[in-house]
């Protein structure tokens, strides 16, 4: 051992000898620095989603250093034919190779404290707090220090193996397959997940990675499964090019090297097991999701199958190894010991007549069903629990069914192209578990995860699960800070309450997150230590906007008082997921952050909408196509009238970053705006605000484009029917001028 | 006897490098001679323990040379052609040849190294980087960390080659003052070097043993077949070449000499041979053996 570490010694001491080996790292530090000490003010100004991206890209490049390395360390001295001398010093042929590896392995942490150096550097610059700096710093290190161990070990191997022309060919064709090729084409293309034990770094194909929170800890499992494989992987490359080694160093007893190196073999081969067990659990969990899930051609709205539920109380209590335990109680309204449709207007639909279902997800096993405190009958099929509707007591009113069940929350999901994300978890760190998932019991609904034309999985978003619910939720034994999508109570012996009426159901998110609040607004913004500098100003800027708007309408504008802002592309199902775009829940907007997608003036604009009409003004596109008109086929202008709230704000504030109108340039609107240019200029301010307010009060929200093909698409009687001329009547009984009157109407919306 | 191998050989697909041979090899400067492709580095990387033999075993005081845990640091080698990281001294290196061989305090591996330096003549230039030396004083360089790794048995490979006649003479100085306590086997070339200074020749030819014994006894195959004489320009250009071993040119004429087993002139007279003609006659004589 002395004798190896004092080769080692020297061997680092021969690379810090030649002057290019020590301006490479300091070339990975500077790359570090140019994508994240300065950040373009339009875009995203979170130092560690730059940070994350391009360490992918520093590490797939960096990968070839080792390898490459690898075969000089071996053939430029030791196997080099005029250095045979060499092998006469007192070291042997493990501990040639010990002493190649550790040499190598001390150079390329260079690389790691260069970038990480780096990029603390630009965290430190950016103001982020040090508890944040050394998670990031931690996290990326292990990775690039896995990766380098086994990439040296495998430059090394191929070194003993080739003479020089060869082994360099190699080792470059080794880093193009580990660091990119199976990447980027094999495992996307045959989903053959097991090849990710063979990648030489695991961050180019990793869609896990990106959230500073929760990435780390969701990818965990599967990294240090891979971990253990390529380090045992790596040791038996280090045994069998030692045994190599023997052909210039013969061993005493010549089988000895080979049988030590097969014992290796056959420990690399029992480390991949965990990893390969991993792959087929999450692979067979996977065909059980996809087999609740309902095909394409078989969805159905699932507002028909929807029934009315009073009031839900859950108890839910966190246990180890991501289990989830639950008491949930549902009051049940009925007629007669009939359920009710939650959609007044429609007739409830049975998915099997005579029966009650209820979703719940699939992965949670149900312990027992009662209804008025009396244990009956339930079948479990898929997601859904069912038991007889003549179960229910017909003089009662209100039926109470208690469910207790318990599962495991780890539900990771293999998407289009490979992509991985988790539909829901909980971990000690680390918790999502949406509404829309039925991680309680649902009343009603279609299915709680459906398959795309490809027979791809789908979730299906959150609207109106349960309309005017009251609910009351207790979690308890989660060890991380929580949030969720209704009011929260104050902590209690461990306990948090959730508690609230709500169409949407809870949502619940958990990790060290971030709250960002300010004094006299209403919003705050959960989000992540990198984006807190930005999130703050964006308060700063959205008070301003707050206060002009609620002078327009002269109400204060409170629905919304939470923003959930973090990266949020490893969850939900694909890239067109609720979870991937803009949407509301209750009290929150959700902001899935991306490098553009940030709290910009488009999230202002987002924020005011929702505020003003609820939604998020993305359905306005399909609005100004036409699709909404009367059954006379007259344009609804309900569009033209939002833009005036916005025009409204931007004349009165004279801001620079004005509220984006989303009207065109339509006749309606060219004649709208001239009319509330002469009524403002006429001193009539006060008249239009309360104008635009009586429309406003009667609903002006734009239905939400679907988020993903198995979406529920808003009835067209939800859509807001307003036209010129009913506008222009109010506007009659509202201006005390004649001259303020429009002489002619536009044609078109 | 300090090195002894029984049945050494090697054996490659297209045939035996080295047969098997038996030697024993006491404390003492032992020269290895033979003609290109005779096997010497093939012997000489078998008894260093760099390469496997296909046939009996090399033993240093009892234990396989390729006992890596006995013998590791005992022998010392240095090659025919030799290359060291350029960005070292030599001084780092016998530096670090001297900690691998166990020497843990600073001040005996500086002293171990001084005086290894001082015996190659490399002091002056001990704290200049490799890239700057020539040939000779990397070869100067590798007989020094070979001497500092040899505690029991030294193997040179060509030494001397390339070096300038007073560096020479330096080496075959040092290695014999290194004899004193080890087994120094020197390959060459030059029998000059061995003749000044070894005590004991091996001699391989197609790889076989030849001879192992004395010069003197190498000397003694020339023994009556060693002529020398003078002869005219004229008859000289007429003479067969045959065994003609000089032809030198001489006041009156040109003196000849020649290995043969009759006189090849009238004038001949039978000379006190060398070792050069003593090794010449064995060489002919097993090259006569092989093509009958």
């Amino acid at each position: 051992m002395r004798v190896m570490l004092r080769q080692a010694g020297m061997e680092l001491r021969s690379l810090m000898l030649l002057r290019w080996t020590l301006l490479l790292p300091g070339a990975a530090a500077v790359w570090m620095l140019l994508h994240t000490w300065r950040l373009r003010p339009e875009s995203s100004q979170d130092v560690n989603l730059y940070a994350a991206e391009t360490h992918i890209m520093l590490l797939m490049l960096t990968t070839a250093i080792p390898l490459l390395l690898g075969v000089l360390l071996m053939r430029r001295d030791l196997l080099h034919p005029s250095a045979e001398w060499l092998f006469r010093l007192p070291v042997s042929a493990g501990g040639w190779m010990a002493a190649k590896w550790l040499a190598g392995f001390a150079y390329m942490t260079l690389y790691t404290a260069a970038v990480s150096a780096a990029y603390a550097a630009s965290a430190l610059r950016h103001g982020l707090p040090l508890s944040s700096i050394w998670s990031q710093i931690g996290t990326y290190a292990l990775l690039y220090e896995q990766s380098f161990a086994l990439s040296l070990a495998l430059g090394l191997f191929l070194g003993v193996l080739l003479p020089l022309r060869f082994s360099l060919p190699a080792a470059f064709c080794a880093w193009v397959f580990g660091s990119l090729f199976l990447q980027a084409y094999i495992r996307p293309a045959y989903e053959w997940n097991w090849l990710k034990a063979f990648y030489l770094q695991p961050l180019f194909d990793n869609s896990l990675f990106g959230n500073e929170l929760w990435s780390f800890e969701l990818a965990k499992d599967e990294l240090f499964r891979g971990f253990a494989f390529g380090l045992v992987f790596a040791l038996f490359l280090l045994i069998a090019g030692s045994a190599l080694l023997g052909r210039s160093k013969p061993p005493l007893v010549r089988s000895r090297p080979w049988l030590l190196a097969l014992a290796a073999f056959v420990a690399a081969a029992a480390a991949f097991l965990p990893f390969a067990a991993l792959q087929i659990q999450r692979s067979e969990h996977q065909q059980l999701l996809e087999a609740s899930a309902a095909p394409y051609k078989q969805l159905q709205d699932p507002a028909l199958f929807r029934f009315r539920l009073e009031r839900l109380e859950l108890e839910a209590r966190m246990l180890p190894k991501s289990r989830l335990e639950a008491e949930a109680r549902l009051d049940i309204p009925t007629v007669q010991g009939k359920l009710l449709s939650a959609q007044n207007d429609q007739p409830l639909k049975y998915a099997k007549e005579g029966t009650v279902s209820l979703l719940l997800y699939p992965s949670l096993e149900v312990q027992s069903v009662e209804i008025n405190g009396v244990p009956v009958h339930w079948e479990r099929e898929a997601d859904s629990i069912r038991f007889a509707e003549q179960l229910f007591d017909p003089r009662l009113h209100l039926q109470r069914v208690t469910i207790s069940y318990s599962g495991v929350l780890n539900e990771w999901q293999s998407g289009p192209g490979g992509s991985e994300s988790y539909l829901a978890f909980i971990r000690n760190s680390a918790v999502y578990l949406p509404a829309s998932l039925g991680w309680y019991p649902l009343p009603g609904g279609d299915t709680l995860l459906a398959l795309d034309e490809k027979d791809r999985l789908l979730d299906r978003p959150a609207a109106s699960l349960t309309p005017e619910t009251d609910y009351e939720v207790v979690l308890s034994g989660f060890d991380t800070k929580l949030f969720g999508t209704l009011p929260a109570g104050e902590a209690q012996a461990g306990r948090l309450k959730f508690q609230g009426v709500s169409a949407d159901g809870l949502t619940l998110i958990g990790g060290r997150f971030e709250q960002v609040r300010l004094a006299g607004e209403p919003v705050e913004i959960i989000t992540t230590a990198g984006n807190v500098d930005e999130a703050y100003s964006f308060l700063e800027r959205f008070h301003e906007r707050r206060k002009g708007l609620e002078a327009v309408t002269g109400t204060p504008l409170d629905t919304v008082n939470q923003i959930f802002f973090f990266p949020m592309h490893l969850i939900g199902t694909n890239t067109d997921s609720a979870t991937r775009s803009w949407h509301a829940e209750n009290n929150t907007l959700f902001i899935p952050q991306t490098e553009r997608r940030n709290l910009d003036g488009y999230a202002e604009d987002a924020l005011s909408t929702l505020l003003l009409f609820g939604d998020t003004g993305r359905g306005a596109g399909n609005a100004r196509k036409g699709a909404l008109a009367n059954n006379s086929g007259q344009a609804s202008i309900a569009v033209e009238i939002r833009s005036a709230y916005a025009y409204l704000y931007n004349k009165t504030s004279g801001k620079d970053t004005p509220f984006r109108l989303e009207s065109k340039e339509s006749a309606a609107w060219i004649q709208m705006r001239s009319l509330i240019d002469a009524a403002y200029e006429n001193g009539y301010a006060d008249n239009l605000y309360r104008l635009l307010e009586q429309f406003r009060q009667s609903g002006l929200t734009l239905p939400e484009p679907p988020r993903n093909e198995a979406g529920e698409r808003l009835s067209a009687s939800s859509v807001p029917i307003v036209t010129f001329e009913q506008f222009m009547l109010l506007w009659s009984k509202f201006m005390p001028e004649t001259s303020l009157m429009p002489t002619t109407q536009p044609k078109g919306g | 006897m300090m090195l002894t191998a029984h049945s050494l050989g090697k054996q490659y697909k297209t045939g035996w490098a080295l047969r098997p041979l038996t030697l024993e090899l006491g404390t003492g400067l032992h020269g290895l001679l033979g003609p290109n492709g005779a096997g010497k580095s093939t012997l000489l990387r078998l008894l260093a323990g760099m390469l496997a033999p296909t046939t009996g075993d090399a033993l240093l005081r009892g234990s396989s040379v390729r006992d890596f845990r006995r013998n590791g640091s005992r022998i010392g080698y240095l090659p025919q052609n030799m290359r060291v990281l350029p960005q070292f001294t030599a001084r780092q290196w016998l530096m670090h040849a001297a900690a691998l061989q166990g020497k843990s305090s600073l001040k005996e591996r500086t002293r171990l190294t001084d005086d290894v330096l001082e015996q190659v003549n490399l002091r002056d230039e001990a704290d200049v980087p490799a890239r700057s030396y020539s040939f000779g004083m990397i070869k100067r360089l590798g007989v020094a960390q070979a001497l500092l790794s040899a505690s029991d048995l030294l193997i040179v490979d060509e030494p001397t080659a390339g070096l300038d006649p007073e560096e020479r003479i330096r080496l075959r100085r040092v290695l014999a003052e290194a004899a004193a306590t080890r087994v120094v086997l020197l390959s060459t070339h030059v029998l000059g070097d061995i003749g000044a200074s070894c005590r004991e020749v091996i001699v391989l030819g197609r790889g076989r043993l030849l001879y192992h014994g004395s010069t003197q006894g190498l000397t003694g195959f020339a023994e009556d077949r060693t002529w020398a004489w003078e002869t005219s320009e004229n008859e000289w250009r007429h003479m067969p070449l045959d065994g003609l071993l000089s032809a030198r040119k001489s006041e009156e004429g040109i003196l000849c000499r020649a290995l043969s087993e009759r006189s090849p002139s009238p004038f001949a007279q039978l000379v006190e041979p060398t070792m050069e003609e003593g090794y010449l006659a064995l060489m002919s004589r097993h090259d006569s053996e092989v093509l009958l």
